[in-house]
Order: structure tokens, then C-alpha cells, then sequence
């Protein structure tokens, strides 16, 4: 009994590279059709190409499905990269093409600048007390000296109760 | 920064390693651990001897297919270097019995006939069947010839019928797809 299977015995079949010179994909080449782009006049050649050599078929394949997790990579790679704000004065001095002087006057005025935005407050703290007094509307009304001094006789037992 | 870019190149290689696996690693004696290896190896080394290297998603896909063509290129030295050693993978060694001539062939000769078989083939057809019997897929198949995804199926698929019934008269018995 004879057992084949299509895709090894094919792949077998074509695992040396194609003779013909147009068949022969670059790296170049491979990425491009991965990224669904064409090829011009080299498409078909290319596509032929990949039908016709198991190695380059096997590029192409992971290629393409390495295409989202290269994507993914980049991004987090490119995150991991960028420079600090720091860095990127650093980088912003170095690049200006600035005179010494005038970068040293630039760096000291920096300097102070940090030195009066991290200096702490010290004005006297004084208590708002005239604001507290005008708000405190619990002691608003004038004091009625007559009422205090008042020394009537007790209502509730009719003026009867003499203590 | 180093940990930092090492911690990354490990979270990634895990699913770089599963794709290699899922992709081609079954019958082209490819190890994906040592593909995932070599590829963490090669963008550590250009990231770190670069600091301003911006390793944009074509870079980094370069180097993962130029590391898997050298890998296939290994391979395929030592599998041409042990062919003659082994059974001869496109048969089942575990069947015996009488054999028809035709059947008796040695899996080069398979392959010869399939490549004929492929030849015979009308042309529309030809070039799906290839790129299916190269493990692409439908989708992949109409991306890369212009097709539609369903032209591209229904070529796939009656090509690689009238591929096993011709192979059936040639004398195959059982054929896998």
C-alpha cells in the first residue's frame, strides 16, 4: 500500500533553490508581498517563485505571520527608546549650535530658576482675623445689657415661686 | 535598560516561538527555540551596539526571516547528508504487503510524478495547487495571485483532486492533502 502525502512529497520536491534567476525572491521582496504590496512587473515572477522553492515559501510564510507581532515589537521597543526630558535637553544643547557663552547663560538661568521654583514659601503666616470676625455671624448681633440684668420675677410658677 | 529590553525580547519571543511552531516547523526540521534563540541574539546585539537604532517592524521582520532561511538551509544540509539513512518519510513503513511497481518507487520518483501530475494541471490551477502544497493558506493564496479568497479555494480544491485521482491511476493507494 502506498501513502503519500501531497504537501511533503512537494515540498521534498522543490527544496532546491529555483535555477531560474527571475524565481529567486529577496528579503526585500518577500516583505513587500507580505505587506500585500505589489511587485510591478516582478509579481508574477516573485508569486512563481514561492510556488516553486519550499525555502523561499517558508520566508514568505512567516513573513506574514510574524507581521502583527513585528508590528507589536516595534511599538514597544520604540516606547523603551525614548528619551526622558532630560535626555532630550541633553540632546537639545549638544545639538544647538549655540555660543559657550551664551549656553552658560542659558544653564545658569536654568539653575536659578530651578533654585527659586524649589525654594520653599516663607512669608509670616499671619491669622485672617478680621475676616474671622466679620464671618462669625454666632456673635453678629449686639449684646442687649438690659435683658442680662433683667431680675423679674419667674412666669412659669405665675410669680409664686420664691426661692 | 538592559533588563528592560531583555524583559521585552523574552515576552515576545515566547509568541515568535509559537508562530515558528504553528508555521513551519512540522516538515522542515526547523527548532523554533533555536530560531527564537538566534533572533532574540541578533536584535539585542543591534540594539545594544546602536543606542539610536529605531528597530522599526520591516527590521525586525528581516531579521526573523533571514534567521529562519539560514535555519532551512541547515536543514536541509543535514537532512541531504542522512537521506540515504532514512526510511523514506512519504510512505508508511509500517504497512507491508505486496507492492505494485508503480508503487515501489522511491519517494524521488513520487515527487517526480507529482511535479508531471502538477504540470498537467490547467494553468489557472496550477499555481493555487503549488501554493497550497507550499502551506499557504486560501486567504494567503488570493492575497498573493489577485484572486478572491472563494476563486481561490475552489482552484485549490479541484486541483488537488484531479492531482490525486491521476496519482490514484499512477498507483498510489492512500494519499494525504
Amino acid at each position: 500500500m502506498t501513502k503519500l502525502n501531497l504537501p511533503t512529497l512537494y515540498r521534498d520536491a522543490t527544496r532546491v533553490p529555483p535555477q531560474d534567476a527571475d524565481l529567486r525572491v529577496t528579503t526585500d521582496e518577500l516583505l513587500a508581498l507580505a505587506r500585500g504590496e505589489s511587485l510591478g512587473a516582478r509579481q508574477d515572477a516573485a508569486v512563481a517563485g514561492l510556488a516553486a522553492s519550499s525555502e523561499q515559501a517558508v520566508a514568505a510564510r512567516i513573513a506574514l505571520a510574524t507581521q502583527s507581532w513585528a508590528d507589536d515589537l516595534a511599538a514597544e521597543l520604540a516606547d523603551l527608546r525614548r528619551p526622558t526630558w532630560t535626555e532630550r535637553v541633553v540632546a537639545w544643547f549638544k545639538a544647538a549650535t549655540l555660543p559657550p557663552v551664551f549656553a552658560a547663560g542659558a544653564i545658569s538661568l536654568l539653575a536659578v530658576a530651578a533654585w527659586r521654583v524649589g525654594e520653599p514659601a516663607v512669608a509670616p503666616i499671619t491669622a485672617p482675623e478680621s475676616v474671622l470676625a466679620a464671618d462669625d455671624a454666632l456673635f453678629g448681633g449686639d449684646f442687649d445689657g438690659a435683658i442680662a440684668h433683667r431680675s423679674d420675677a419667674d412666669e412659669v410658677f405665675g410669680g409664686g415661686f420664691d426661692s | 535598560m538592559s533588563d528592560a529590553l531583555k524583559a521585552l525580547l523574552d515576552k515576545h519571543g515566547k509568541r515568535l516561538r509559537m508562530l515558528i511552531e504553528v508555521h513551519c516547523s512540522r516538515d522542515q526540521g526547523l527548532d523554533p527555540d533555536d530560531i527564537e534563540q538566534e533572533v532574540r541574539i541578533k536584535l539585542w546585539k543591534a540594539l545594544d551596539s546602536d543606542k539610536n537604532l529605531v528597530a522599526a517592524a520591516s527590521y525586525i521582520q528581516k531579521v526573523v526571516v533571514t534567521t529562519v532561511v539560514d535555519a532551512v538551509r541547515r536543514a536541509q544540509v543535514r537532512h541531504a547528508e542522512s537521506i540515504e539513512d532514512k526510511d523514506e518519510a512519504g510512505f508508511d513503513p509500517s504497512v507491508s504487503g505486496p507492492m505494485r511497481p508503480e508503487a515501489q518507487a522511491g519517494r524521488g520518483q513520487w515527487s517526480e510524478l507529482l511535479l508531471r501530475c502538477i504540470g498537467e494541471l490547467p494553468e489557472r490551477r496550477r499555481l493555487p495547487v503549488q501554493l497550497a502544497l507550499q502551506g499557504f493558506t486560501a486567504d494567503e493564496v488570493a492575497r498573493l495571485t489577485g484572486a478572491s479568497v472563494t476563486a481561490a479555494q475552489q482552484l485549490c480544491y479541484r486541483g488537488i483532486e484531479e492531482l490525486k485521482t491521476r496519482l490514484r491511476e499512477l498507483g498510489a493507494d492512500e494519499i494525504e492533502d
